[in-house]
């Protein structure tokens, strides 16, 4: 059996240490650039699918809303309170990935 | 406290944990960056592609199907992306080269010795290189290299065989 290895002292010679936060710091900076590009990339394609279904949709909406909204100032208000409600809570879901909601404490 | 296995972290990367991801790096980067560096024989680009590897990685992290096998998974990537950027690596290697044969040479024996081993390198075949900074400077066995450099067997335990031989007589080096 060999006892020592000659070529061993060389490789050793040239190991990089064991600990480099320098390095890891620029690995994980790399991977949040990636993350952000990614991200938004999915935000960009899900925005323009709305855009898509809200222009598709227009016509009928529009026709829906009018219908709604006949028959006075309450009726509108009653009906634009949930649409609203309705469409913050997609716009938390899109931006956050859950539906539930944190308020702030009061305490 | 327990350290964490590799399957473990890579479970917890995987759902979302960059602390976990942090430690995947902290706990392969110089084994990954040695290889590389041995490899490509100039170490800022090793570490540059090594940085390529591991944020492959984490971009791929759901592919990896077993955990226990992140060691070898990640040396492959690192591999695939040194192969791949061998062409551009040479052109910068041969100014990299010049540029170090004009610096003071160190009085430290260990930077020589480091010196004298990534110049002894360089001279051999990419593969056989690869497969000697795998398995006489990482430990590695033949058929766990075989599997990362993805070649034969054989053709492993050959490239090691030759390549020790070579590295001796290049270094001056008699088996003890």
């Amino acid at each position: 059996m060999r006892e020592h290895d000659p070529l061993q002292d060389f490789f050793r010679a040239g190991d990089v240490p064991a600990r480099d936060p320098g390095f890891r710091l620029a690995v994980m900076a790399s991977v949040a650039r990636r993350r952000f590009r990614r991200e938004l990339a999915e935000r960009l394609g899900q925005g323009l699918v709305v855009c898509l279904l809200v222009l598709i949709m227009a016509p009928i909406a529009g026709d829906v809303l009018e219908t709604l909204f006949r028959g006075g100032e309450a009726r509108f208000a009653l009906v634009t309170l949930p649409l609203a409600l309705g469409a913050a809570l997609i716009g938390h879901f899109w931006l956050n990935g859950r539906l539930r909601v944190r308020l702030p404490s009061l305490h | 406290m327990q350290t964490p296995d590799d399957a473990a972290l890579v479970a917890a990367a995987r759902s979302g944990s960059d602390q976990a991801f942090a430690r995947i790096v902290d706990r392969y980067q110089s084994p990954v960056r040695g290889f590389l560096r041995r490899v490509s024989g100039n170490d800022a680009d090793a570490d540059e592609i090594a940085q390529d590897a591991f944020v492959d990685a984490w971009t791929h992290l759901r592919s990896l199907r077993d955990g226990a096998k992140l060691k070898s998974w990640l040396f492959a990537i690192a591999w695939r992306k040194a192969k791949t950027r061998a062409r551009s690596m040479a052109r910068t290697r041969t100014r990299e080269t010049a540029w170090q044969a004009v610096q003071p040479a160190s009085d430290e024996p260990q930077h020589e010795m480091a010196l004298a081993m990534q110049q002894a390198l360089v001279q051999l075949p990419a593969e056989q290189r690869a497969a000697v900074a795998l398995c006489l400077a990482g430990g590695w066995s033949h058929s766990e290299a075989a599997n990362v450099l993805d070649l034969p067997l054989g053709t492993v335990k050959s490239h090691v065989s030759r390549g020790r031989t070579r590295l001796m007589a290049i270094l001056g080096v008699d088996d003890a």
